[in-house]
């Protein structure tokens, strides 16, 4: 079914039942509240006159007892995967943010530890990169987040965290992904 | 048009054209997907009994560049701007950048807003002091009369030379 214009009604007119079905029934069934208790969450237009709903979604990875870390200096995978969020249907945006715990093993500009996420779709993926990430190149500890808009094309979306070094060795923990789509 | 409660039937009453115009036709009118036309939209409530449709909004400048102002400035590039966007009642203004000062200094990144006086200031701003180069972000709540308004993006270091890179604003409002 599709939402269809509401018809104006005139004075003696005879309203039929299709006409019922057409303008109540089936434009009721396209807005809001028709929609299934199980599509939690708010709404977005997923076309003219089309609605659907979007749930933000989260994923956190920590590990113990320690830091997991990496020498690469190209974005990859820690030893735990994530964290990672798979089936995201995006209409246009996401807001994506981002959060870690971070150490590098030597103080630096040039030491820097980075993550990012890599953005995957069957119509579009975009690999992880500096612009989009959150850094940390001292040897004290810091937990902070940032976030970020992107515009993607229409999808269903897997999101996953990925780490790199500029040099040296990277520390992380407590990292997570959120991310709201519209 | 406007949302009207809808009208409650009553045995043997003629239901009228107007009341149908007025009662179904208008309100269907005021429904969300009456009232969606661009991919990638959310809907918020615009007042009483009405919802609107928002979007968010980001802005970004890659280039790494200086400042040794002590008081908020432009960078060589000015910005990122978000330039007349559409605000509602309440909004979230996310930034952010890549940042690192020549000594044990502040960088501070913060932004102004059209027609909103007190900005930019240290209490809206995002700030990392030191020489490691640190890149992450903070964001603010912003309760304002709904409008049109300008973002752009400030910076200033406490002492020494501030370096600012991938800097970014993000506007999602409601």
């Amino acid at each position: 079914m599709a939402w269809s214009a509401p018809m104006t009604a005139t004075a003696g007119y005879i309203f039929k039942a299709s006409e019922f079905n057409t303008y109540i029934r089936d434009n009721l069934n396209e807005t809001g509240p028709s929609f299934g208790s199980s599509d939690l969450g708010f709404f977005v237009v997923s076309g003219t006159n089309s609605i659907s709903t979007s749930l933000p979604l989260s994923a956190s990875v920590t590990t113990s007892p320690s830091d997991e870390s990496t020498t690469s200096t190209s974005y990859t995978d820690l030893t735990t995967l994530g964290p990672q969020l798979v089936d995201m249907d995006v209409q246009q945006f996401v807001v994506i943010s981002l959060g870690c715990a971070s150490v590098h093993n030597t103080s630096g500009s040039t030491n820097t530890c980075r993550m990012s996420v890599d953005i995957a779709s069957e119509a579009y993926s975009t690999a992880a990169s500096d612009t989009i990430s959150i850094a940390n190149s001292s040897n004290i500890r810091y937990q902070y987040g940032a976030t970020f808009v992107l515009t993607l094309v229409p999808g269903t979306y897997t999101f996953t965290a990925k780490y790199k070094v500029s040099t040296g060795t990277g520390n992380f923990n407590n990292r997570s992904l959120s991310i709201f789509s519209f | 048009m406007a949302w009207t409660a809808p009208m409650t039937a009553v045995d043997g009453s003629a239901f009228t054209a107007a009341q149908f115009n007025s009662h179904v036709r208008d309100n269907l009118l005021e429904t969300m997907p009456a009232k969606a036309l661009t991919v990638g939209d959310y809907f918020t409530t615009a007042g009483t009994n009405s919802v609107t449709t928002r979007r968010p909004y980001t802005a970004n400048v890659a280039t790494s560049e200086t400042t040794t102002s002590t008081t908020y400035t432009d960078l060589t590039t000015v910005g990122p701007t978000l330039t007349s966007v559409d605000v509602g009642n309440a909004a979230f203004l996310f930034f952010g950048a890549q940042v690192n000062n020549s000594g044990a200094n502040f960088c501070l990144m913060s932004c102004t807003m059209t027609g909103i006086a007190g900005l930019p200031s240290d209490t809206l701003a995002y700030g990392v002091q030191g020489t490691a180069v640190r890149k992450y972000g903070t964001f603010i709540r912003l309760i304002v009369t709904p409008g049109v308004y300008t973002f752009q993006a400030k910076y200033r270091v406490s002492g020494g030379t501030g370096t600012f890179s991938t800097r970014n604003i993000t506007l999602v409002n409601f």
